[in-house]
């Protein structure tokens, strides 16, 4: 469960954004908005990457606002850079578990277990300049799994990918989201993405939300002129 | 603020504390300063060939080196180009006694020119000691740092300026005036302080090309009231004096913008401009190549003919090699583990803002770059009054010039360090907190193996520089510590210039093997 109440944020240049957002446990929250409207800064105000300035960014009912990202009940998959390039695969999904350089008999068997579910198994040994972005992502997939923290936060994670791959991942999340009932958000500006792996759309702009709902009623009901702006579906 | 931040907290206060004891050391040395002497004819004449010295410098540098950079910049194509540009990055790199030694062999009395000229029937034999040779030996050193900062800086302009002109027929003086110029007057103030800043701190240049005393920096005049006169309270007078002009040139050089970054040879192909060099840009290019490849020869020459039978059997030269190597490793991986803790704690141990965080950007910037207002003599001065009557002298004295060879080493370090670092930071940052990746283990497993190469980019310029120091060794000679540049000086000072020659071969191959493999480094890092 996320609880955002009145969480402040002050941008250099002195622009300020606030946040209320409530999300129930097992619930996937898409998040879209124009660029620099605030989407990445929410994820990186709930995993810990940002303080904010006011207001209480609570995580399964624990009041984190001030903790270290480390300590927050959150795994989070970036855009890119998910994976330490100079470690082999093994160790990049071991360090989910725990950041101690040695690892028990059991830690290395939920690796293999991890990297089996994301269709990599044996891939243990591989430099990760050896993997293509479809499979680094599913390394920082198997990582989160391992982590095993309830909430999971995805800042464009299919970027990067090509439509195949991309498929492939949005089917391997949104099962791993559904087994697990993780709470999860989503960063995308690709509609298909979000109808297949979200149960709701928050819209951010100039850093707050100001629309939230089914992902139906979003994409093609909503009477908010920027959100149809933004999709481009200006008033008729 | 986090326990990140320790580490670099500690440095700031140690090194902190470390220069501010020197200071102390040295006014309290004395029978209190000697004011009356301000305005007395020693100190009139110390700051009027300093300032004249600079200025002069200054001048010829930037006027040789305006016209250099804009050829580089207009003229991509020309055999030779790529290895003129790093001809230009030598000299930073050359120990200045090494340096004094080739400028002598060429334009000394018995040098090259001297003799060529005699051949020719000229009965003339230049003396390169006084203002003119240490004016020659300044403009060896700084106008090729100066067309390296200009060239850097039209690099850095929008190709599409050049594209432009190059589309209005603008060529020679009127692409001069009405491009190349405007673009390079704001970085000239600049360029001219960082050069003025190094000509009014020199020290190794000034006391073996000086000639003597009617010519001396305060640098100069500190060492020769320590080591000659034993008068520290005149020391402490001519350091004051010259914290204030470093100060005060510091403070200018704040004030129009600091010195541009040197990073030549980094413009796209496509920005190129192909017509051919102009008969006065030969000759420019030629009179360059040879103004800076001819004193390196002749130290090669000079090192090649040096009677290596009795100079290897010499206990002095191996007990001076150990003695600078020792020093060297020590001081860079002091300079480097320094900057590491410096840079974590900046990136990791405060928050977003803060008083905490101002005040440590603020110990940082004058850790950072305490050398350039505090010169490394004067750093040695006050510690060399504290070694006085103190046991094991000598083991003391290579330990304190250490700290000092590391401390002016850390500006260069943290230049080499800082981007790779930030941009490991961008990357890893936010990931390796989220794994809770902390202190040693994120040293183990990230810092180490991404920022290996910087980190030995950064030591080699560490070692290039503090085993070249004469500053602070000079002062520690009296101890008994001969490093190599001291042995030089001293082989010099008793006329046995073919042993120093042989010496300063040495030391430079040294120095050279470090440089081309930091460069093959910095090549892989791209």
């Amino acid at each position: 469960m996320i609880e955002l109440r009145g969480v402040q944020l002050d941008l250099p240049g002195g622009a300020r954004f606030t946040y209320d957002l409530s999300v129930a446990t097992g619930v996937s929250l898409g998040v879209i908005g124009p660029s620099g409207a605030g989407k990445s800064t929410l994820l990186h105000l709930i995993a810990g990457f940002l303080q904010p300035v006011a207001g209480i960014v609570e995580l399964e009912g624990v009041d984190h606002s001030r903790s270290d990202p480390s300590q927050r009940p959150v795994s989070m998959v970036f855009q890119a850079n998910n994976l330490f390039d100079h470690l082999d695969v093994a160790t990049n999904v071991g360090l989910g578990i725990g950041p101690a350089f040695k690892k028990s008999g059991d830690d290395l068997g939920k690796v293999v277990d991890a990297l089996d579910r994301v269709g990599l198994g044996g891939f243990e040994g591989r430099r990760v300049s050896s993997l293509s972005g479809g499979e680094a992502q599913r390394v920082a997939l198997a990582r989160a799994l391992v982590r095993d923290r309830p909430i999971l936060l995805l800042d464009e994670p299919f970027a990067a990918l090509g439509p195949s791959m991309r498929r492939d991942f949005t089917q391997l999340v949104s099962t791993m989201q559904k087994e697990k009932q993780l709470t999860m958000l989503t960063v995308s500006h690709t509609p298909q993405e979000l109808t297949d792996l979200c149960d709701e759309l928050a819209f951010i702009n100039d850093g707050t939300i100001t629309a939230r709902g089914p992902v139906e009623t979003m994409l093609n009901g909503s009477d908010n002129s920027d959100l149809r702006d933004y999709l481009g579906h200006p008033a008729d | 603020m986090n326990r990140a931040a320790l580490p670099g907290l500690l440095v700031v206060l140690g090194f902190g504390s470390f220069i501010l004891l020197a200071l102390v050391l040295l006014f309290l040395a004395g029978d209190g300063l000697p004011l009356e002497r301000l305005a007395g004819r020693q100190v009139r004449a110390i700051l009027t060939f300093t300032l004249t010295q600079s200025l002069l410098s200054t001048g010829l540098s930037i006027a040789g080196a305006l016209p250099l950079a804009v050829l580089l910049h207009r003229h991509r194509a020309f055999v030779g180009r790529d290895t003129l540009v790093r001809l230009l990055a030598l000299p930073l790199a050359l120990p200045p006694l090494v340096a004094v030694l080739g400028i002598l062999e060429i334009w000394g009395r018995s040098g090259v020119v001297s003799a060529g000229l005699q051949s020719l029937g000229f009965d003339v034999r230049l003396d390169v000691f006084g203002l003119q040779g240490v004016l020659l030996a300044h403009v060896f050193f700084n106008l090729p740092l100066a067309a390296r900062l200009m060239l850097a800086h039209l690099e850095r302009q929008p190709a599409t300026t050049f594209r432009l002109a190059d589309q209005l027929g603008l060529v020679g003086w009127a692409r001069f005036t009405r491009v190349e110029w405007p673009l390079l007057r704001p970085s000239l103030g600049g360029v001219a302080g960082l050069i003025m800043m190094l000509c009014i701190g020199s020290f190794t240049i000034v006391l073996t090309l000086g000639g003597g005393p009617r010519a001396a920096t305060f640098e100069v005049a500190i060492y020769q009231a320590l080591r000659f006169d034993f008068a520290p309270s005149l020391a402490a007078l001519y350091t004051l004096i010259q914290l204030v002009l470093a100060g005060t040139l510091l403070f200018l050089l704040s004030v129009v913008g600091g010195a541009p970054q040197d990073r030549a040879g980094a413009l796209p192909e496509e920005a190129g401009f192909t017509r051919p060099v102009p008969v006065w840009g030969v000759g420019l290019l030629i009179l360059t190549t040879l103004f800076l490849l001819a004193p390196l020869a002749a130290l090669v020459a000079g090192g090649l003919v040096a009677e290596w039978g009795r100079l290897i059997q010499n206990p002095r030269l191996w007990s001076a090699a150990m003695t600078s190597g020792v020093i060297a490793a020590c001081a860079g991986l002091v300079a480097v583990a320094t900057a590491y803790a410096l840079l974590v704690a900046r990136s990791r141990g405060f928050g977003a803002n803060g008083i905490a965080k101002h005040l440590f950007e603020a110990g940082y910037g004058a850790v950072g770059s305490a050398v350039l207002a505090v010169p490394p003599i004067v750093l040695g001065a006050g510690w060399f009054l504290a070694l006085r009557g103190v046991p094991a002298q000598t083991l003391l004295a290579g330990g304190l010039v250490m700290l000092v060879n590391a401390l002016m080493a850390l500006p260069f370090v943290l230049r080499v360090m800082a981007p790779a670092f930030a941009a490991s930071e961008r990357r890893y940052g936010a990931l390796s907190s989220s794994l809770g990746l902390t202190g040693w283990r994120r040293f183990v497993r990230v810092d180490l193996p991404v920022l290996a190469r910087p980190f030995a980019v950064a030591l080699a310029f560490a070692l290039v520089l503090s085993v070249g120091d004469l500053g602070a060794a000079a002062i520690f000679g009296a101890y008994d510590l001969v490093t190599l540049p001291v042995l030089i000086l001293n082989l010099m000072g008793s006329y046995r210039t073919g042993d120093a020659a042989g010496v300063a071969f040495l030391l430079g191959v040294f120095v050279f093997a470090l440089i081309a493999m930091a460069e093959r480094s910095h090549k892989v890092l791209g």
